[in-house]
C-alpha cells in the first residue's frame, strides 16, 4: 500500500529578501521528497528569487507591483492594504483549490491574513511560522488562523505566553 | 581554515579593498532596528584611536531618513579622512558568501527575533559580535562561541571590537567554537526534521 504524501504550499506575498523567504526555500530544498510535496508561491521575480532558482516547484502568481507593495510595513495606507489584502485572498483562494495542499506555511502577516483565511476556509490546515517579536495588532485574528504556531526563538515564543495555541520553537538552521 | 579566495576579487572588486585589509562587517537591511548606526559610530571611535579596518556594510536600505542620518555623520568633515574606511554595498543576492571574507561580524540589532546571519557567519568561521537582544543571546554564548555587547552602546561595542581586532588567537578560538554549535544545533536538515514532524502531527 502507497501512502499518500503530504502537501505543503509555501505562499508569499512580498518580494524582499529576509529570513522567511530563506527559511522557506530551504525547507523546500530538504524537505524528505519521499513523504512530502511542496510548492513555494511567490507574487513576483523580485530580488529574493536567486533563492529558488534550483528548487522545482515554484509559482510566479504575477501580483502586480502595486499590490505586493501595497501590503509592505511602510506602507500606512490602510484602505489599499485592505483592497490589495482582499486581492490576494481571492488569488490565495483560487491557487489553493487548484493545488489543494493539506498543510499552508505562512510566514508573515500578510500571507496569514490572505492566503492563511483562504486556506482556513477551504478547511486546509495552517501553520503560522512567527519571525517577529512584537505582537500584531491583529494577534487574535492570526491566532485564530493558525492550526499550529512554530516561532523561531524563545524570544518569540513569550509572545503567545497566554495563548493555548499549539505552539513549538524550532530554532532556525542554514545550509 | 577561512577561505583563501582574494577578498579583492570577490564581491569587493568594485570597491577599495585589498588582501591585506581587516573586514569588520554587517549584513542585513538598514533600518534602525538593525542598529546600523551603532556600528558605524563604534567604527568612528576605533578609526579615530588609529585602528586600521573596512567597515563592510552589506544590504538594502530599508529607512532613507535613517541611511541619511548615517551619511551625515560620515560625511561630517573631522571624519572625511576615514570615509574610504566605509564601504556601502547594498543588497547582494551573494551576501551569505561574502561573510567569508570579513574577519568579523557584527549583529548590533536593537530587535532581533533570532538572527540567522549568526548562524550563517558561524558556519563561515567568521567569529562574531552581537548584542544581548532578543534571541541573539539563545544562539551566543558571550565569551565561548561569540561575543556580546550591550545593545545601542557603541561605547562598549568599539571596546569589544578592538579587543578582538587585537587577539587573533581569541578570534580563532571563538571561531572554531561557533562552528562546532552551528554543526550541533543549527544544520537545516536538524531544522527540516522538526518541522516535518510537525507537519505530520497536524494531518494525523
Amino acid at each position: 500500500m502507497v501512502n499518500k504524501k503530504t502537501y505543503v504550499a509555501f505562499p508569499f506575498v512580498g518580494t524582499k529578501m529576509g529570513g522567511s523567504y530563506k527559511s522557506a526555500s530551504l525547507l523546500s530544498k530538504y524537505i524528505d521528497k519521499e513523504h512530502f510535496n511542496s510548492t513555494v508561491f511567490i507574487p513576483s521575480k523580485g530580488e529574493n528569487f536567486s533563492l529558488f532558482k534550483k528548487i522545482e516547484n515554484v509559482v510566479d502568481y504575477n501580483l502586480p507591483k502595486f499590490i505586493y507593495k501595497s501590503l509592505r510595513y511602510e506602507n500606512k495606507n490602510y484602505v489599499l492594504k485592505m483592497i490589495s489584502s482582499v486581492i490576494v485572498f481571492f488569488i490565495g483562494l483560487k491557487n489553493l483549490l487548484k493545488h489543494k495542499p493539506d498543510i499552508v506555511h505562512a510566514n508573515d502577516v500578510w500571507t496569514m491574513l490572505t492566503w492563511g483565511a483562504a486556506a482556513k476556509i477551504l478547511g486546509i490546515k495552517v501553520i503560522w511560522h512567527v519571525r517577529q517579536i512584537q505582537k500584531s495588532k491583529l494577534e487574535k485574528i492570526l491566532i485564530g488562523l493558525s492550526d499550529k504556531i512554530i516561532t523561531i526563538s524563545e524570544k518569540v515564543h513569550t509572545r503567545f505566553e497566554s495563548s493555548d495555541i499549539e505552539k513549538n520553537i524550532i530554532l532556525n538552521g542554514v545550509e | 581554515m577561512k577561505s583563501n579566495i582574494s577578498k579583492a576579487n570577490f564581491i569587493y572588486k568594485n570597491y577599495s579593498v585589498s588582501d591585506s585589509d581587516f573586514i569588520v562587517g554587517f549584513v542585513g537591511s538598514i533600518k534602525e532596528s538593525k542598529g546600523t548606526l551603532v556600528l558605524i559610530k563604534s567604527a568612528i571611535r576605533l578609526f579615530k584611536k588609529g585602528l586600521e579596518f573596512k567597515l563592510v556594510v552589506i544590504g538594502a536600505v530599508h529607512n532613507r531618513e535613517y541611511f541619511n542620518s548615517i551619511l551625515e555623520l560620515i560625511n561630517q568633515p573631522q571624519y572625511s579622512k576615514y570615509k574610504e574606511n566605509f564601504i556601502f554595498t547594498g543588497f547582494i543576492a551573494k551576501a551569505s558568501e561574502a561573510i567569508k571574507f570579513f574577519d568579523i561580524m557584527v549583529v548590533p540589532s536593537k530587535e532581533e527575533p533570532f538572527g540567522l546571519i549568526i548562524i550563517e557567519s558561524f558556519f563561515s568561521k567568521t567569529v562574531v559580535i552581537g548584542s544581548d537582544q532578543g534571541g541573539i543571546p539563545e544562539i551566543i554564548t558571550d565569551k565561548q562561541n561569540g561575543i556580546l555587547f550591550n545593545s545601542e552602546d557603541d561605547m562598549d561595542l568599539s571596546i569589544k571590537i578592538s579587543s578582538l581586532i587585537k587577539n587573533k588567537d581569541e578570534r580563532d578560538r571563538l571561531s572554531i567554537n561557533a562552528y562546532k554549535t552551528a554543526n550541533e544545533k543549527f544544520t537545516i536538515r536538524c531544522v527540516v526534521k522538526k518541522v516535518e514532524e510537525e507537519y505530520l502531527k497536524l494531518v494525523k
